[in-house]
């Protein structure tokens, strides 16, 4: 409760809302679209609002009320791209690895997984990023999305499968 | 083999939920290499890098061109520069400006008065929108979830869900419209009930129906609704709204509630005692249950 009376209104309030949510939610647009400096502006417009209707939304709402708008300012945009997302992604747990050869096929998996997660569906693929890139777990998920556990726990299960398919057995 | 591939399982590999034996037969599979890369591989993956420090000094260059509205009324004289400040700021502000929101968490509930002075009081994991400017003329509002209402008489008084819409002048009722079910109960005065799904009712003090299996069916009604008194009843209801209900008001999971699917529940559970309320639901139906070390609810039928 006493979280509650510190007010949006005021900017240092803001401002922590503002670093401690933007982050995850400019992520989820760009797992929807692939382009960062969209996902930046809709982030920042959906603050925007918040700031706006400061006075009316508590704290702990905040979140939820971020991701309702900026769910639905992303499905009400005119035009879809096609999703080009691109990941930095350095095996840290075979950073040491010194064998040219390994090292080439490690990167040549790195854009088939790359291709493959742009190829999965929009929902499979929101879902899996948040909880592999952003860390968060399956209930998050589930109360950011709006939906059930076993919506994203199905989610999950099908991305994964999805993956591997697409990968086929490329060994590494 | 082939259970691999079938539901959550690879959820809960990825979550470290599987059983010992899950695991070790998983391991052994021919596939379990490639699904193994793939998880090793997105542990190093990350978005593409923004300044965060850059961005929230462009967010702050923003907000200060727009000073914070703490006022609720919205002057009619002030109306033009209003419109000109939509265009300026975004589109997305003509949709909902006026749109008063409402929400409540699991394990919460939420009492509330309009300006009209009627009272909603929202049961856990519900909310509620409605437009703010023309309450007076219009007492309309969307509903999600399951609420209480005591109405002031006045105009038209209008819930809006997703299965049907309930109108009435100055009444109490209640409306819970979860998933497939949806049900009405009128404490007070009359109100009608409109569906796309059954022929228009009007229920007076006392009277109750409720959808479900696309069937209507009728009820009687108590005092006040029982969650309102810290218990949620249930009427032949599938057990899965059941389970929905508990994970609601403790703000817990129940994991593995596909395979109780089908099974109907007549009964009640409080709210004080997660302990008490799981017994009173599974034990009557000899549903074996076990917590896990989240406090969250394992069901361990075969």
């Amino acid at each position: 409760m006493n979280r509650n009376s510190e007010n949006l209104c005021e900017e240092m309030v803001f401002e922590q809302v503002y670093k401690g949510h933007s982050k995850m939610i400019r992520n989820y647009i760009y797992s929807l679209c692939g382009n960062m400096n969209k996902a930046e502006d809709l982030c920042q417009d959906a603050f925007l609002k918040l700031w706006n209707n400061c006075a009316k939304v508590p704290l702990n709402n905040a979140k939820a009320f971020l991701f309702r708008v900026v769910k639905n300012a992303f499905y009400n945009m005119a035009e879809h791209d096609k999703v080009v997302l691109k990941f930095l992604s350095a095996n840290k747990n075979r950073l040491n690895e010194q064998d040219p050869e390994y090292i080439l096929r490690e990167k040549q998996f790195q854009e088939k997984l790359n291709t493959a997660i742009n190829n999965l569906g929009e929902k499979e693929r929101v879902v899996f990023l948040m909880n592999r890139i952003d860390n968060k777990k399956y209930r998050e998920i589930a109360e950011l999305l709006d939906i059930s556990i076993k919506t994203v726990e199905k989610r999950m299960h099908d991305a994964l499968l999805y993956l591997k398919n697409e990968l086929g057995n490329y060994k590494l | 083999m082939d259970k691999f591939y079938t539901d959550n399982f690879l959820a809960r590999w990825m979550n470290n939920e599987l059983s010992e034996e899950e695991l070790q037969e998983f391991r052994d599979s021919p596939d379990y290499m490639s699904f193994q890369n793939i998880v090793e591989q997105m542990e190093g993956a990350e978005y593409p890098d923004v300044d965060e420090n850059e961005s929230w000094r462009s967010m702050q260059t923003l907000i200060q061109k727009a000073p914070p509205k703490k006022t609720k009324v919205r002057q009619m004289y002030t109306w033009v520069s209003a419109v000109a400040a939509v265009f300026i700021i975004a589109f997305v502000f003509l949709l909902s400006s006026d749109a008063e929101h409402l929400e409540t968490a699991s394990a919460e509930h939420k009492k509330f008065t309009f300006p009209c002075g009627s009272i909603v009081e929202l049961n856990a994991e519900s909310q509620i929108e409605y437009e703010k400017g023309d309450w007076d003329e219009k007492r309309s509002l969307n509903l999600s979830g399951e609420a209480y209402f005591k109405v002031s008489p006045g105009s038209e008084f209008s819930v809006h869900s997703k299965h049907g819409t309930v109108k009435v002048l100055g009444t109490a009722f209640n409306i819970s419209d979860r998933k497939e079910r949806f049900e009405v109960d009128c404490y007070e005065g009359k109100v009608s009930v409109e569906s796309p799904s059954f022929e228009a009712q009007i229920l007076e003090k006392g009277d109750g129906v409720f959808f479900a299996n696309g069937e209507l069916n009728e009820r009687e009604v108590k005092e006040i609704p029982d969650w309102m008194n810290g218990e949620s009843s249930f009427y032949n209801t599938d057990i899965v709204l059941v389970i929905d209900e508990l994970e609601r008001q403790f703000g817990i999971e129940v994991k593995g509630e596909e395979k109780v699917n089908g099974t109907q529940f007549s009964g009640r559970f409080m709210h004080d005692e997660l302990e008490k309320a799981a017994k009173t639901i599974f034990e009557p139906l000899d549903i074996p249950y076990s917590f896990d070390k989240n406090g969250d609810i394992v069901i361990q039928l075969e």
